[in-house]
């Protein structure tokens, strides 16, 4: 759209001279903005906090071994199969672990890869017993899926030789502190002594119900040849699944599965989250709308005397239709700018007077710009219909009817 | 002299289902640098014929020539550019846009057609503002000045862009009658100096006895039609006052000089 400067300068006019009205609508303007704005940055932080909180302190993907199906107890020759010769201990494994792992590291978009190798056992400690997950972690990158320097709350994120770093829940249970020595019984009868490190946080208590140990400990403790498992972190989170698709697309000898495979229930809540937001936004930008439309279709009537004369001297239909795209135009605009401004104060006042620290409000450059693109885009649609019967104006009927 | 303006066979219908035809087929040429006067009773046909010639209105049917190019046929917003160029408007009442001081309102034709005024045109429209009194009520909102004024004040805003025409439409029909003489005497003065056409309609004789020519109207026809400057001003108001209708132009040159109605 070329503006002549007429168009512009007329259109600035009115709405200088309509002050009252102006104000208003910028003030509508700015606060439709500034509660989208507020609104997907709220829910846009609720969202990061709980993804975070899931899949923050845990692995993205996860390379399992294939599946144990279980076998016919028909021999070939129709005799059974004594069924209580299957050792009741194996876990499956991965053995050429080794192979996966180099590739993984190889990919751009992963952050860390640990093999892992995870089992049950159970701790006896003064006469109490609780059943714990062991997991064993690579030295190189198991502290980086687990976040566990980040999420250590005593002692050391160390784990050589006997050294384990015990989850919060079972540190609470079994009253484990830093330098504690404990057994751990394995499935199989035996067991081995180890010493508390540290104590971690993992943010959920299933996650907080490991024990964490070396992976050579591990597996050895499990009986193990291989790992039970490689698990990786990405860059992208919310990328996994793709990856984890195309993982699975080239590797025909281990199942993949991200972390949004296992949480279903959580992105179906999200969804909805985001689909109940953008609900709630749309209508306040048609409500905006309709009252942009409203006011500068009740001025193209106010103002019909004015643009009937101006047809005549000269501004074509064109012309008259402009002046009001532009007055709808800078109205979204405007109101656009204040709202941005609006927003931010309300959200930093929201988390100085009702941050409750458990989560924050995602404050980025797309939850700004996207209602005020919208508000613009709204504003100047709005002005579409006042613009249409200015441009229809007869200046002739104007002229006659005084 | 010269024509500026020719219209030929000139018809107008109003309405779609009923058809009211209000101009029958007229005929009829303005002067360049000439004032006509087109005068009739109401319902006459004149404002339509007025808004015809503008540009502000499209003929039913029939040619209507401007300064050699031909605007018989088409849609009146075609021709937005050269109404901004070479015509301007003084209506009934001032039609000035409120939003604009009176300076703003005279650059407004410049703005519409050439963009931003620089300080030449703006100089310019002080002169015209001068030259018409009303330089003092330059920064002046049109709520803040008098209707005399704003008369002025619109006819400087018509004059501006230099245009070969203007067209007035009962321009003084608003004012009291001794603002109304003075705006008019304004008008023609300034339009004289600068050699533009001027076609006003009004219902006023004595407004008209000032023209250099009287067109009247009368049931959308040409009813009577000569040259004040031929018949002398007794002939003039001896011609406006007798009710019968003139067979063509020609006649007017047998009644030169004389004080009676000639048919």
């Amino acid at each position: 759209m070329i503006v002549r400067p007429y168009e512009a300068h007329i259109a600035f006019r009115f709405l200088r001279k309509g002050r009252g009205q102006t104000a208003l609508l910028l003030g509508g303007i700015a606060v439709g903005v500034a509660v989208q704005f507020f609104l997907s940055s709220l829910i846009g932080g609720l969202q990061l906090s709980l993804v975070e909180r899931t899949v923050g302190s845990a692995p993205h993907i996860f390379v399992l071994p294939p599946d144990n199906l279980p076998s016919s107890v028909l021999a070939e020759d129709g005799r059974n199969v004594d069924s209580r010769r299957v050792p009741y201990s194996t876990y499956p494994e991965i053995l050429s672990w080794q192979g996966y792992v180099d590739f993984l590291r190889g990919l751009p978009e992963i952050t860390a890869v640990s093999p892992v190798a995870g089992g049950q056992g159970s701790i006896e400690r003064g006469g109490a017993i609780e059943t714990v997950a062991v997991k064993g972690l690579s030295p190189e990158d198991g502290g980086k899926v687990y976040n566990l320097d980040r999420n250590l709350e005593a002692g050391r994120a160390s784990l050589t030789g006997d050294e384990a770093l015990v989850g919060r829940s079972i540190a609470d249970k079994l009253r484990l502190e830093p330098g504690d020595r404990f057994f751990i019984r394995n499935s199989k009868g035996g067991g081995d002594t180890f010493m508390v490190a540290g104590v971690v946080d993992l943010g959920s208590v299933q996650a907080n119900a490991q024990v964490f140990l070396s992976l050579d400990r591990a597996r050895s403790f499990l009986g193990l040849r291989g790992v039970t498992a490689i698990e990786v972190k990405v860059l992208d989170v919310f990328g996994a699944e793709a990856l984890a698709r195309r993982l699975g697309g080239e590797f025909s000898r281990v199942r993949i599965e991200s972390w949004q495979a296992r949480n279903q229930e959580l992105l179906t809540a999200l969804r909805s989250q985001s689909s109940s937001s953008g609900v709630i936004q749309f209508f306040v930008l048609f409500a905006i709308s309709l009252g942009i439309a409203s006011v500068l279709g009740i001025a193209a009537v106010q103002k019909s005397r004015q643009l009937g004369i101006l047809k005549a001297m000269g501004v074509d239909n064109r012309g008259a239709a402009r002046i009001f795209l532009i007055q709808g135009l800078a109205l979204g605009l405007g109101g656009s700018l204040a709202g941005i401004g609006l927003g931010y104060a309300i959200s930093a006042a929201f988390l100085r007077f009702f941050g409750t620290g458990t989560f924050g409000l995602q404050l980025n450059a797309f939850n700004l710009i996207t209602p005020a693109v919208l508000a613009i885009v709204g504003a100047a649609a709005a002005s579409v219909i006042p613009a249409r019967s200015a441009s229809r104006l007869s200046p002739i009927e104007v002229i006659r009817n005084g | 002299m010269a024509e500026i303006i020719a219209v030929r066979d000139l018809v107008k219908r109003f309405g779609d289902v009923v058809q009211t035809e209000v101009l029958h087929g007229l005929t009829v040429s303005f002067e360049r640098g000439a004032l006509t006067a087109v005068i009739g009773p109401s319902g006459s046909g004149k404002t339509t014929l007025l808004n015809i010639v503008s540009l502000l209105e499209s003929p039913t049917a029939g040619e209507l020539v401007i300064d050699g190019r031909d605007f018989s046929a088409g849609d009146i917003n075609a021709y937005a550019d050269y109404r901004n160029a070479h015509l301007g408007f003084i209506f009934q009442f001032h039609y000035l846009l409120p939003e604009f001081t009176a300076l703003e309102n005279v650059l407004i034709p410049h703005w519409i057609g050439r963009g931003r005024p620089p300080a030449s045109f703006v100089g310019k429209a002080l002169d015209i503002m001068t030259e018409m009194d009303i330089r003092r009520i330059r920064d002046k909102y049109p709520n803040q000045i008098s209707g005399g004024e704003q008369q002025r004040v619109a006819i400087a805003r018509a004059l501006v862009n230099e245009p070969r025409i203007v067209f007035a439409d009962e321009p003084t029909g608003n004012l009291d009658r001794e603002t109304g003489f003075a705006v008019l005497e304004i008008m023609t003065r300034m339009i004289r100096q600068l050699g533009t056409t001027l076609v006003v309609v009004t219902h006023d004789r004595e407004i008209a006895l000032r023209a250099d020519r009287i067109l009247e109207l009368v049931d959308g026809r040409i009813c009577k039609s000569f040259r004040t400057t031929d018949v002398g001003e007794k002939g003039a108001r001896a011609l406006l006052e007798d009710r019968d209708c003139l067979v063509d132009d020609l006649s007017v040159s047998a009644l030169k000089g004389g004080a009676g109605g000639g048919r």
